[in-house]
């Protein structure tokens, strides 16, 4: 997938480009009752790759994202 | 889980990812300072997974065994994801022999305090210029 300016420089472009827009979208889409997606991510602990439905194969999941802000 | 993303508002100290390896050291970083002791997991360098799930800074959500979305929040809040866990839990691990359970749907808005003091020295650690970005950018919410 495109980059998108998804890593962007400056917080201030970013919004000024229509970037705070999916806080307003959030409540419209993927709704509890629905699918939840799978992708592979890089754990970090040993650079493997999990995807995410093995996660919950077997057990309810709790995903929190996140960063330093 | 956690699951790293990218960073709002990147600074001096804590850059944007140029790539992956820079976002594999800001994971590292986050985990060191902050004390994560959940497993990490890393979004790819264009935030696939994060983007498919609303790409927003601070949110939760609960999948049920299977695959099923159970429950999705904006911003995180521990207390009310706990809560919700344990109804959760409750309600198909605990509930009397011969009793049948069926899923409803709920939608509420819930309220947080906002810091904005600890939300700008964040901005700091980051480094000045996440600061002078968050000022030029003219919000008045933390984000």
């Amino acid at each position: 997938m495109a980059d998108d300016g998804y890593n962007y420089v400056d917080f201030a472009e970013h919004v000024a480009h229509d970037g705070l827009a999916g806080f307003d979208r959030f409540a419209d889409r993927m709704h509890a009752g629905s699918r939840a997606p799978s992708f592979p991510l890089t754990r970090l602990d040993d650079g493997t790759t999990t995807e995410l439905d093995q996660l919950w194969r077997r057990t309810p999941t709790v995903l929190e994202f996140g960063s330093f802000t | 889980m956690f699951v790293y993303t990218h960073e709002a508002h990147p600074g001096e100290r804590v850059p944007h990812h140029d790539c992956f390896e820079t976002k594999l050291a800001n994971a590292r970083l986050l985990r060191d300072e902050i004390g994560i002791s959940r497993p990490i997991l890393v979004d790819d360098l264009s935030g696939t997974a994060h983007r498919a799930y609303g790409g927003l800074p601070n949110m939760t959500w609960v999948i049920d065994r299977g695959g099923t979305i159970a429950y999705k929040a904006s911003w995180t809040s521990a207390a009310n994801v706990e809560s919700f866990v344990a109804r959760y839990v409750e309600a198909r691990r605990d509930r009397p022999t011969g009793v049948r359970i069926g899923p409803y749907h709920t939608e509420q808005l819930e309220w947080r305090a906002i810091d904005q003091e600890a939300f700008l020295a964040r901005l700091e650690r980051n480094g000045p210029a996440a600061l002078e970005q968050w000022h030029r950018a003219g919000l008045r919410r933390s984000s």
